[in-house]
């Protein structure tokens, strides 16, 4: 029982993100879309973008991309120059949590 | 588990090499890596298979000691591990014949993670142990039992609001060895010993602050430095002569996959106690909480 063969997992991570972590961009992005190491549990991770005041500025509507478990994406309206802070949570399919934070720029 | 009824600069050696429990430690963003000399802060799932080290106590002989680890949880914050050693001991390393082997004491330790802070990528965790004497190899495992009581604790700087400082993290351990001898004491002596860490992760660096796009035997990687420690305590430190106190520095790296880690460190020895000429160590560890997840990987408690 101790050691039924089960499918392995593991906790999700970011292992790349659109826009990258750190990057600096000429244009607004559509969205922000965290591959992760593992597949994740939409009803159960958040992507939240906020800028530089603090204010929640992505259109709150976490979904899987293409329905790989591994991509969470969330839609952006057209944002204003400026730095931007995405945080997320993360809960793997096999109910690890995980975070983390990057920033991203829209450079004029 | 320390070992008190070798000579001095054997035991420190043989001390060094079988830190036990290397636990899976995440706080908020930051993953505490396993690291060789110290213990990380965490409780987890997981087994060393094995951490061996090398290292001449005297500039003759040298110590090669192999520790087999095995960590449990019973719930997310509470654990135990169970584990020993296997010492091989040459005095020369040109005539087989010359060298002896066999296994150390066998210990448990139930260990607890009584402080988490992801905001703050902090935690904390404190220990008691109990190795077992006589219940070894004659000649290599001590002759008395050993309580060992343990303290943890882990920073990342993920919160310093200044990036290149960020993936930095740093590490300790506290312990306190009583042997338990009795009446007669048998010369053994209380002792603390511990140590620090500073970890460089790379893969925080890449996921919180910078894609650099490195390659994945890069971003896995997690450049290491530690410096561990031992010495009489108390009244016992008063005869320096009978547990001399070592330091011992080990720079190496840590590279971390889904399932398991592999590290290998260079020991470099800073006084005449602590041994003789550049040491080895490196592990092969296990992380059932990735690896088994809905079995042997989850904490009792959710059984």
């Amino acid at each position: 029982m101790l050691c039924s063969a089960s499918p392995a997992f593991a906790h999700a991570f970011l292992q790349r993100a659109s826009p990258p972590v750190g990057s600096q961009l000429p244009v607004s992005p559509s969205a922000v879309t965290i591959t992760y190491t593992e597949g994740v549990e939409p009803d159960f991770s958040t992507i939240e973008v906020n800028n530089a005041q603090g204010t929640r500025v992505d259109k709150a509507d976490p979904h899987l991309l293409d329905g790989d478990q591994t991509k969470l994406s969330v839609s952006l309206p057209k944002l204003p120059p400026g730095e931007y802070t995405v945080i997320w949570h993360a809960t793997s399919v096999d109910t690890h949590k995980t975070e983390g934070r990057f920033t991203f720029s829209v450079v004029p | 588990m320390p070992r008190f009824i070798k000579p001095a600069a054997l035991a420190a050696v043989a001390s060094l090499l079988s830190q036990p429990a290397f636990a899976h430690a995440v706080a908020g963003a930051r993953v505490f890596v396993n690291t060789d000399l110290i213990d990380d802060p965490g409780v987890g799932d997981e087994a060393n298979l094995p951490l061996i080290s090398l290292q001449s106590p005297d500039g003759k002989s040298w110590v090669t000691d192999a520790n087999f680890e095995f960590d449990k949880t019973i719930t997310p914050a509470l654990g135990f591990g169970a584990g020993t050693d296997y010492n091989w001991i040459s005095n020369d390393l040109g005539d087989f014949k010359k060298s002896h082997g066999g296994f150390d004491d066998p210990y448990v330790q139930l260990k607890y993670r009584w402080i988490l802070l992801p905001e703050h990528e902090f935690m904390s965790s404190v220990q008691v142990g109990e190795s077992f004497g006589r219940a070894g190899t004659t000649g290599i495992d001590s002759g008395y039992d050993t309580t060992t009581d343990s303290g943890f604790f882990g920073k990342g700087l993920g919160d310093i609001p200044w990036a290149p400082i960020r993936p930095f993290a740093i590490t300790g351990e506290l312990d306190y060895n009583i042997p338990n001898t009795g009446p007669m004491r048998g010369g053994s002596i209380t002792t603390w010993s511990g140590g620090l860490s500073l970890q460089y992760s790379i893969p925080y660096l890449q996921s919180q602050i910078k894609d650099y796009g490195l390659p994945a035997v890069l971003a896995n990687l997690t450049p290491v430095i530690e410096l561990a420690w031992s010495s009489a305590a108390g009244a016992s430190a008063l005869r320096p002569t009978n547990n001399p106190t070592t330091f011992t520095l080990g720079t190496g790296a840590v590279w971390t996959g889904r399932y398991y880690s592999i590290s290998a460190e260079l020991l470099w020895p800073l006084n005449g106690a602590s041994g003789h000429g550049i040491g080895a160590i490196g592990q092969f560890h296990l992380y059932f909480d990735d690896l088994l997840p809905h079995s042997l990987g989850k904490p009792i408690s959710q059984w």
